[in-house]
């Protein structure tokens, strides 16, 4: 597994694409047999769409001739068999080609996700996640579509005119020939010129309307705090400056859409192409047959002209799209992974050391953990205190090697972490999170998710253990209730107990617990606090923790403020020589009773 | 399924076609001088293409007859002034409709989201925000593409009616040739409307499954990391992927076949055209320039054909939003202010609950709201990749799309639903919401005395929660009443009554902006010394200084880096700058650690000596110094009194205050 993980990284992301644009085009380069066959029938398509236009020039020319002959009732077969040939070959060639995009957006959203996922957590702290998401679904849909139709009726396109182009020049010459190739020249300019410059605007177009939703939907998330706090009108009056000037920038969008230049030069070219040929036919160097196959296939081309400003516009915001997603999937780190050649042998039951440690987040000014250093004997039970955002949790994630420190090193039996990789790291480190996250599906997938090939009795033994049986075997469906989106609800306290099941079921080495604060009623309160004791057995355990049991019972506390290690030791050490920590127990909720009995000897 | 949603359009609305024209056209009537002249041009545009073709006809039987360059002069003349008419003409009319359409859809967006940030809060709990969302983005965007598909439908009805006439005025038999369009238009549609329309909710809601994962996934992308699962949570996504793509093969088989077959058709057409052209001219009955146009011409039949029938669905999703919409405008709120209301005038901060009853009613225009949500399935938000656009690309397609795309955001729903699931209900898990017919609230009693301390507790689902809601008027009681003062909340004006409470809710809620501007949203005329004050003494300052910009922060994603307790200081803060008269906590500090809280209430006691102050909270040992405690049980008053007091009669409290304690393992120890 480590393998593939590693492989993937690699391959996808980093050398695959130069940029965004190679990102694009890669589709050529996927499965390049299908897709030349699929070219092969939409020439051969265009072709045929033009026939009809030849044959009934031609057909009238020989009705003027020899009247309705066979000849005459042969090119009226002729248009029928070309109808059915075109049919055909344009539904083969097409259904190919718009399979080849459909897998195309299949397999970018799924590199996509492979490798942001491989991209460490820094990567998702300098990232909003319903952009990321939004850029999953929407714009990678959106580059689909910039394959299908965008870039197949551009093609198709460029196809009938190079032949309109062979056609007009056997039919009229070489004259009549270079006009309709600068007509077509000009044409493709001013296309290309009107959609670089919608383009921007649209993608602005887009952004405003996703503020706008987001605003909207937040107010109606807060409606209670905005009407409690007064702030409904105002909060009216931003959004009906937000939607004006949405409102606004559609006006624009819309008015550099009219006057539509391509067109006229169309239009244009082929009112000319149309003078010359009645010049031509009455000097009597072209038949009157000649002239209607010209009028004919300029029409066939006016109908498949008529998408192509909006085309273009597709292919555009599909390529702007690439480049964004390509960006997230080439996101280089800040704090790239050491090279590790060769895995150590670790004792995991051994001494755990901070020397120096000092660690920031990506965006932050300040470290949130400064200089630390603390050594935690085997097996200990540690309880981690300190004020809010004084680094607790970050210690932990630390811990699992979630983030690397900027400065000093972390080591087990004295291995620097620096020399593991991570996934050596995460079978003996495991954590219950501060705010739990579930993943969709049934309790039994959550508690086994660390080890998908638990058996029954494990999964039941560990739910045992985490107190959740007890709530679990009363659901309907006990292991098998679903959970999430389509499931039961479960409480903060079951939710938890889950969450404990999880990490016992992963049976770590270390364990870290970053508990909740929030307040639980007594009796769930009661059923985590034994959980937790099951779960701390025979491990070294970290426990970030209010509770006063858990602190008196601890091996080691250690007191953090501000991201710098204020006091380490014992219970009743620290009560005596740290003023903070005296000040933080005596807060506690029944700390007197315990204080007045002079500890817990 | 597919069967169910064709007719949803229609069953679910309630107000007639007309009705809903005639409302509309209320709203189009600022421009109706504009959509007379875009009439005119869509008119003169008509003219002109139809006309162009009849020109190429008289030149081609001229031109057969011998006639000179000179005598067609004028015809080419002709010819290329109606390319520009035409072009000129189509151009004034995207020009005009550009804002129209912008300016119709920005009116009706901001009387929809006035209305509904003024709609009762039972609308509000009962329908997720997504969906009050997609009332104001989406359903008044599909309005207003009704407008456009109701303009190109108009060009599509007079280029159809222009098209044919010529055919019959060149042959009788033409003409008939071209009606054959309509039974193909029929097929094409009816192909669309059932097996498309099943095949694309496939699509649809496995995109969905897709985005839900995918949301899923990258919220939970640390607990993937830290038990080495992510070749999972990537395998997770491919079996979905995997099955979209099939789901899409399906689709794109159904759609690439259409655009073949008409074009066969009119081929089919055009030799038709051909073989009784040659034998009507063998008889002298036609000009071989006929012969021509009428080749054109069939060709030229069958596309707005089909446009309009395609156009009949929109028009149908059309109006079932405006429907909608329209329900919306048209409700007026059940709590507002009495006509003869007057301000609230606070002198000692008295509550009273006199014999108040209430239960949680179905809101009428929420049932219909989550009747669509249900409709629309499980097709969840971020899902937009509608194929349906490579049949019809038109411009306001695009931008139509784009919002679909940002609709509901699955991400910040699955947030809210997470954090209200892991905080909400820290006791009962699986309680469901009241029924209908249950009474939540039963003739409760009590006064909350003025500039006092009152404590509410009891268990979860005991009716706390609603108590504080209806003093803020949220809901107003059904049976009995609530005073300040002596003053009925009915007969105040709500905004006065916002002035004086102010309510730290259970659940704490941050806005887009900076930590400043969330503190100061109650008060945004405070200085920002006032706001570090405030949140030097609840002790939120430390937190706030070590983040990166400090009270420039912006909070993203309702405070992603934040954790709970610290959103809640937030809103803490938020609170107290307010400097309300009466102050309500609704378990504002339980997800505190317990030393942190003690510095909040602390702060709390000093800044809010002498008013009027309600709380709640889990943690009996925050409130023993209160002066007044009311225990609440399954929507009832069950004791009063100091916490002395209630402990001498052991009933509820003493049971409730005894296992809290217990449970706090002390004795474990002893
Ligand atoms: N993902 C993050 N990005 C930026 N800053 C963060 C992030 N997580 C935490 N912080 C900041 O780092 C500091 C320490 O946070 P944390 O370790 O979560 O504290 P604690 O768990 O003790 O409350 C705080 O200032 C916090 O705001
Ligand atoms: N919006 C709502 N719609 C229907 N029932 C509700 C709603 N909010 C709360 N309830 C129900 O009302 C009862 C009281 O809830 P609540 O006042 O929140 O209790 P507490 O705050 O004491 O925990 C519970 O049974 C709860 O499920
Ligand atoms: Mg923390
Ligand atoms: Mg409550």
């Amino acid at each position: 597994m480590l393998l593939i993980l590693r492989t993937m990284n690699d391959t996808v992301g980093d050398f695959l694409y130069r940029n965004g644009t190679t990102l694009f085009f890669s589709f050529f380069r996927r499965q390049p047999l299908k897709l030349f066959f699929s070219t092969v029938l939409m020439i051969l398509a265009a072709f045929s769409s033009m026939v009809p236009a030849i044959l009934v020039g031609k057909a009238i020319d020989i009705l003027e001739s020899e009247g309705f002959s066979q000849l005459f009732i042969f090119y009226g077969i002729g248009v029928l068999i070309s109808g059915v040939f075109f049919y055909l070959i344009s539904f083969i060639g097409l259904f190919t080609f718009v399979t080849l995009s459909f897998s195309f957006e299949r397999d970018i959203r799924q590199e996509y996700f492979d490798t942001i996922q491989s991209h460490s957590l820094t990567f998702f702290d300098e990232h909003n996640s319903s952009h990321l998401l939004s850029m999953g679904m929407t714009e990678i849909s959106q580059m689909r579509q910039g394959i299908v139709p965008a870039l197949r009726a551009i093609m198709q396109n460029i196809f009938s005119v190079l032949f309109i182009v062979a056609a007009i020049y056997s039919i009229a010459g070489l004259q009549m020939t270079l006009i309709t190739l600068v007509g077509f020249i000009v044409y493709y300019i001013l296309a290309v010129y009107q959609a670089r410059r919608i383009t921007p605007v649209r993608m602005k177009l887009a952004d405003t309307a996703a503020e706008l939703t987001e605003q909207s939907q937040e107010i109606f998330r807060g409606i209670d705090v905005v009407r409690s706090f007064k702030g409904t009108v105002r909060e009216i009056l931003r959004f009906r400056k937000m939607s004006k000037r949405y409102s606004d920038l559609g006006i624009r969008e819309g008015r550099m859409a009219a006057f539509y230049l391509p067109n006229l030069a169309l239009l244009l070219l082929t009112a000319a192409l149309f003078a010359m040929s009645v010049n031509k036919v009455t000097l009597l160097q072209m038949s009157v047959g000649d002239l209607i196959q010209v009028m004919g296939l300029l029409v066939t081309l006016q109908l498949t002209s008529m998408m192509m400003p909006q085309m273009l516009l597709f292919l555009n915001a599909a390529i702007t799209n690439a480049n964004r997603i390509w960006e997230k999937m080439n996101w280089q780190d800040p704090q790239p992974d050491k090279e590790i050649t060769e895995v150590p042998e670790i004792n995991w039951k051994g001494e755990l050391r901070f020397e120096n440690v000092t660690f920031g987040y990506v965006n932050s000014k300040r470290p949130a953990l400064k200089n630390l250093s603390v050594s935690i004997p085997p097996g200990s039970k540690v309880a981690l205190i300190g004020g809010p955002g004084s680094g607790k949790s970050t210690f932990l994630k630390l811990l699992l090697k979630l983030y690397v420190p900027q400065e000093g090193r972390i080591t087990i039996s004295g291995v620097d972490y620096e020399d593991i990789p991570h996934q050596i790291i995460r079978q003996h480190v495991s954590m219950v999170e501060q705010e739990v996250f579930l993943f969709s599906g049934t309790i039994r997938d959550n508690i086994a998710f660390a080890r998908p090939d638990a058996t029954d009795e494990e999964i039941m033994v560990a739910a045992e253990a985490a107190q959740a049986m007890e709530f679990i075997s009363k659901l309907p469906k006990g292991l098998d209730t679903m959970i999430g989106e389509r499931g039961v609800d479960l409480s903060g306290g079951q939710r938890q107990r889950i969450a404990i099941a999880r990490a016992i079921l992963a049976d770590p080495d270390i364990l870290l617990l970053d508990d909740s604060a929030s307040a639980l009623d007594s009796k769930t309160e009661e059923l985590l606090r034994k959980a937790l004791d099951n779960l701390s057995e025979n491990r070294l355990t970290i426990t970030v923790t209010q509770r006063l049991t858990t602190l008196l019972k601890a091996d080691l506390i250690i007191l953090l403020k501000r991201g710098s290690l204020l006091a380490v030791g014992k219970h009743d050490e620290l009560l005596d020589k740290c003023m903070e920590y005296r000040r933080i127990f005596e807060l506690l909720p029944e700390s007197e009773r315990i204080l007045a009995k002079g500890g817990i000897q | 399924m597919s069967r169910h949603g064709a007719m949803f359009a229609d069953k679910s609305r309630t107000r007639s076609s007309r009705v809903l024209m005639g409302i509309f056209w209320n709203y189009l009537s600022p421009y109706k001088g504009l959509i007379g002249f875009v009439a005119i041009l869509t008119l003169i545009y008509t003219l002109s293409v139809t006309y162009q073709p009849i020109l190429v006809q008289q030149a081609i039987d001229s031109l057969l007859s011998g006639s000179t360059l000179a005598s067609l002069i004028s015809l080419l003349i002709i010819y290329t002034s109606l390319s520009i008419f035409a072009w000129l003409s189509q151009s004034l009319i995207t020009w005009f409709m550009a804002k129209v359409q912008n300016e119709l859809v920005h009116s009706l967006r901001v009387d929809t989201f006035e209305k509904l940030s003024e709609a009762d809060m039972a609308y509000h709990a009962q329908v997720q925000s997504g969906n009050v969302t997609s009332r104001v983005i989406n359903d008044t965007q599909q309005i207003t593409s009704g407008l456009n598909v109701f303009t190109t439908s108009l060009t599509n009805i007079l280029v159809a009616v222009a098209t044919l006439s010529v055919l019959f005025s060149i042959s009788f038999w033409f003409g008939l040739i071209s009606l054959l369009a309509l039974p193909t238009a029929g097929i094409i549609t009816k192909v669309i409307s059932s097996k498309g329309k099943e095949r694309m909710l496939n699509v649809r809601s496995s995109l969905g499954r897709v985005s839900g994962k995918l949301a899923e996934n990258l919220s939970g992308v640390a607990i993937a990391k830290s038990f080495n699962q992510e070749d999972r949570t990537s395998q997770e996504i491919k079996k979905l992927n995997d099955q979209t793509f099939e789901y899409f093969k399906k689709l794109g088989a159904m759609f690439t076949l259409i655009f073949p077959s008409i074009t066969m058709v009119s081929m089919v057409m055009i030799s038709l055209i051909l073989f009784t052209g040659g034998y009507m001219s063998e008889q002298g009955l036609i000009t071989s320039g006929a012969i021509y146009l009428g080749t054109v011409m069939v060709r030229r039949f069958l596309s707005p054909i089909l446009a309009l029938s395609n156009n009949i669905t929109n028009l149908q999703a059309s109006l079932a939003a405006l429907d909608r919409v329209v329900d919306v405008l048209q409700t007026q709120p059940a709590v507002h202010d009495a006509p003869n209301a007057e301000p609230l005038f606070i002198t000692e901060g008295e509550i009273s609950l006199e014999n108040v009853w209430f239960k949680y009613k179905v809101n009428k225009v929420a049932s219909k709201d989550k009747a669509i949500a249900s409709m629309k399935g499980k097709q969840m938000a971020g899902m937009k990749g509608k194929p349906m656009t490579e049949m019809k690309s038109r411009m306001t397609e695009m931008k139509g799309r784009s919002i679909v795309g940002t609709k509901d955001n699955p991400i910040t729903e699955m947030k809210g639903r997470q954090m209200a699931k892991m905080q909400g209900h820290p006791e009962n898990g699986n309680a469901i919401k009241s029924r209908e017919d249950e009474w939540v609230l039963k003739n409760v009693s009590f006064v909350i005395p003025g500039g006092k301390k009152t404590a509410l507790i009891g268990h979860t689902g005991a009716g706390k929660t609603t108590v504080t809601k209806l003093i803020l008027r949220f809901y107003d009681p059904d049976k009995g009443s609530i005073k300040i003062d002596g003053q009925d909340l009915r007969s105040i004006k709500l905004a006065s009554l916002y002035d004086s409470i102010s309510l730290v809710t259970q659940e704490p809620y941050l806005f887009a902006g900076t930590i400043l501007e969330n503190i100061k949203y109650g008060r945004p005329d405070a200085s920002d010394d006032e706001v570090y004050e405030i949140c030097r003494i609840i002790g939120a300052d430390e937190f706030i200084d070590a983040l990166p910009d400090g009270y420039q922060t912006v909070i993203s994603e309702s405070g992603k880096s934040l954790s709970a307790g610290q959103r809640q200081m937030i809103t803490i803060a938020r609170t107290m700058l307010r400097n309300p008269k009466i102050l309500i906590l609704d378990e504002a500090t339980s997800r505190l650690d317990a030393y942190t809280e003690s510095l909040v209430q602390i702060a709390q006691n000093k800044l809010f000596e002498g008013r009027t102050t309600l709380v709640i909270a889990h943690r009996l040992s925050t409130i023993r110094d209160v002066d007044q405690i009311v225990v609440m049980d399954n929507g009832e008053v069950v004791e009063i009194g100091s916490h002395e007091e209630l402990m001498a009669v052991k009933g509820k409290y003493y049971e409730l205050y005894n296992t809290y304690y217990a449970h706090q393992g002390i004795e474990l120890l002893q």
